[in-house]
């Protein structure tokens, strides 16, 4: 079996080369039969590596340590979910992952859009065969997953913390994410060498790169679960560098997602937007390498691997060649308009914008710092948790008012009166919300009332954006309400979904004010029968008990809770030790309020011999917002998403208008 | 059939630039009729903004338009009155 593996790569390996040399060849000498070749070649990766991936995923469910790579990401005791999560657990299935949804992406965004974008598709191909070059032969030569061994009796089994339902979806998503942004670097830097620049590359890629933002947003809210459940130090995101690594190419692309809409509008920020592709994408490589070179250290860094040096190369040859292509075709790309006022809604993007790259580069500065004074300085200084909450308020709360701003005023330029009646209702929420606040005593934050403040005025926004929308829909037919707010949403998706994503930002930043900056925090060291005190909560340990599972030793400390002398019942939280791994994880207990969203957080840092427990215990206001954010998040970019056809007849019109025959 | 790639001429590469210029100033225009409409832009930066964009319009309109053809469009001099009652 690991023959036919190393095989399928091996195939898989030589397909990529040809659809970039015979790709190149064909759109550079006008070849329609070699670039037809060298599309199907892609589309015939797609199929070595599945079957690669079948052969992986199948000695991983057999349990064959004769592959090094299950023996040493699995064991006999590991449950089958998590065996199956083995797959992308470790460095060289992940990169077979990587390769098997890029060319997956690569062969199903050509098959979309050859039809109707040919001449830009031909230089499209060996950009995806460039990238799909790279993986492939890292997993041939450097990193492959089908090396063999003398079959141990037992593999060594996986690490604790990654046996966790969320591990099933997580990293699928963020691959699913960096994976996907791939295809709008292919279509620009196609579009690039074609000398392409209309608008074509952006109408193919606005899916692709909004299913990519998309998976890359849920997966790292089920990451930041993840640690909030697992990883139990009492938070869900720590500015660990790989978690950094996943929010920065996801604030480039929200960047490019608001940008575009200047370049569809008003044919401006050309020059902009093919920038941000690029680095969206060198940064989802920079993330990349960062959870699987073991270059940092990272809850996430796993393995210490040779990978990185040639992921190094790999990035500086893509920024370098993109720059110089993006050099080379700005007279193509100079704008034919021009910013008309600084009050308009292209400038509140632009400003958003400024913001977001801001917030992206100062991440990037505190994930690099650390290596760059090792490599300089022999030391490696961390910048901490301050460093990236200071800029997290500088940038992230005017980017948050700017949310409520943008939708409200006119493209092109608004007048100072309109602005002052169309800001009114808005204004005077957020300030009645502040003051209200600030008498109920949350100005022991100042960032976290300036944050509510911002939230409640961009709610209002959103929701004078739905009526008012909708009682000009109601105005112009509908028959009723609800007829009237959906036509709303139908007939511009992509707005009215952005505000529902508008609102999930809103319900997050709500979330991470309330739980950061009005948590309170106890501990105590407690024998059976003792309790400890923290806000209206109070929690008498009871007993402890230990329990032998599939793969480990669970021990629980149970804890009766109650609030205001009413009883909630009982609570766990303990440890859990891995025989076969010898590793222990914190495994917390947690009390979700439905009513108030509010946790109570439970950590038994420390179990005695006799019993005694060490406990850590949070109360987080606010900070299930946080999860349901996720799911209107979710919600708003399928709107956004959903097949428009009305878009769809204009593209078909418009290929009609221009004499090209669909299907040429 | 040919081994050729078919690529867009000269001629058709301008009429693609212009087709997205006119959708582009016919989706804007929309936009503001629909903004205007909910209030969100007021009856005086309609009036100040609606002449651009339906001259925009009109003026890829009739470069696309094969020769001898009328354009419909109508022209504005930036006096447009507002199309609608407001609904706010």
């Amino acid at each position: 079996m690991a023959e036919l593996g190393r095989a399928a790569l091996v195939v898989s390996l030589g397909l990529s080369v040809y659809a970039l040399v015979a790709g190149a060849l064909a759109a550079h000498l006008g070849r329609r039969r070699l670039a037809l070749s060298a599309q199907n070649a892609l589309l015939a990766a797609f199929g070595s590596t599945l079957v690669a991936s079948a052969v992986l995923l199948s000695a991983l469910l057999r349990n064959d340590f004769s592959f090094i790579y299950v023996a040493s990401t699995t064991s006999e005791a590991l449950p089958t979910a998590y065996t199956i999560s083995a797959f992308w657990g470790g460095q060289e299935g992940s990169l077979l992952l990587w390769l098997l949804v890029l060319t997956g992406f690569a062969a199903a965004a050509i098959r979309l859009n050859r039809g109707w974008a040919r001449d830009l598709i031909v230089w499209v191909v060996p950009v995806f065969g460039a990238v799909a070059t790279f993986f492939a032969f890292l997993l041939v030569a450097v990193a492959n997953p089908f090396a063999t061994q003398a079959a141990p009796v037992d593999g060594l089994g996986m690490t604790p913390s990654l046996q966790n339902p969320y591990m099933l979806a997580h990293p699928p998503l963020l691959y699913l994410g960096y994976v996907g942004l791939t295809v709008p670097f292919a279509f620009a830097i196609g579009a690039l060498i074609a000398g392409r620049t209309d608008e074509r590359w952006l109408v193919a890629t606005r899916r692709w790169t909004l299913v990519a933002w998309t998976a890359l947003g849920i997966g790292q809210l089920l990451g930041a679960h993840w640690a909030y459940e697992e990883v139990g130090w009492g938070g869900y995101y720590a500015w660990d560098p790989v978690e950094n690594a996943a929010l920065m190419p996801w604030l480039a692309a929200t960047a490019f997602l608001h940008s575009v809409m200047i370049q569809e509008k008003r044919g401006m920020l050309r020059i902009w937007n093919v920038l941000l592709v690029l680095l969206a994408f060198s940064l989802s490589l920079f993330g990349t390498f960062l959870t699987r070179s073991g270059v940092v250290n990272s809850i996430h860094s796993f393995t210490q691997s040779s990978i990185g040096p040639w992921f190094l190369a790999f990035i500086g040859v893509v920024v370098t060649v993109s720059l110089a292509l993006v050099f080379w075709r700005l007279p193509k790309l100079r704008s034919p308009t021009r910013l008309e006022s600084p009050i308009s809604r292209e400038a509140a993007f632009l400003y958003n914008n400024l913001l977001l790259l801001a917030l992206c580069l100062t991440i990037f500065w505190g994930v690099v710092y650390p290596l760059l004074s090792e490599a300089l300085r022999g030391e490696a200084v961390v910048l901490g948790r301050e460093y990236y909450d200071f800029f997290l308020r500088i940038f992230g709360l005017p980017l948050l008012l700017l949310m409520g701003i943008g939708p409200l005023i006119a493209w092109r330029r608004a007048s100072l009166r309109s602005l002052l009646t169309t800001f009114r209702w808005p204004t005077g929420v957020a300030l009645a919300t502040g003051a209200i606040l600030l008498a109920l005593g949350a100005g022991s934050s100042v960032p976290g009332l300036i944050a509510y403040t911002f939230a409640s005025f961009v709610i209002t926004t959103i929701i004078l954006e739905f009526t008012r929308g909708t009682k000009a829909r109601k105005a112009l037919g509908a028959t009723s309400w609800p007829g009237a707010f959906s036509s709303l949403i139908a007939r511009n998706r992509r707005r009215y979904g952005g505000y529902v994503v508008h609102a999930a930002i809103v319900l997050l930043a709500i979330g991470v004010a309330g739980s950061s900056a009005f948590d309170t925090v106890a501990e105590a060291k407690l024998e059976r029968g003792q309790s400890m005190e923290i806000g209206n909560y109070r929690l008498e340990y009871r007993t402890l008990d230990e329990r032998i599972a599939a793969n480990a030793t669970e021990i629980r400390a149970e804890l009766a809770v109650s609030r205001g002398g009413r009883d909630l019942g009982t609570l766990e939280a303990g440890k859990n030790a891995y025989t076969i791994e010898d590793q222990v994880s914190n495994e917390v207990g947690i009390r979700s309020d439905p009513l108030t969203g509010e946790d109570l957080f439970v950590i038994a840092e420390q179990i005695d011999s006799d019993g005694t427990v060490y406990f850590r215990v949070f109360v987080k206001p606010l900070v299930n917002l946080i999860w349901i954010a996720g799911l209107v998040f979710l919600l708003g970019s399928l709107i956004t998403l959903w097949p428009d056809a009305r878009e769809q007849r204009r593209l078909v019109e418009r290929t009609r208008e221009l004499g090209v025959p669909a299907t040429r | 059939m040919s081994d050729a790639l078919e690529e867009l001429d000269v001629g058709e590469r301008r009429r693609l630039e212009l087709v997205e210029a006119r959708d582009r100033a016919l989706a804007a225009l929309k936009e503001l009729e629909f903004d205007h409409r909910t209030g969100t832009v007021s009856d005086d930066d309609y009036r100040a903004l609606v002449g651009p964009l339906r001259r925009e319009a009109a003026g890829a309109l009739q470069e696309l338009e094969p020769e001898g053809a009328e354009v419909t469009e109508e022209t504005n001099d930036g006096q447009g009155r507002p199309a609608g009652e407001r609904t706010s």
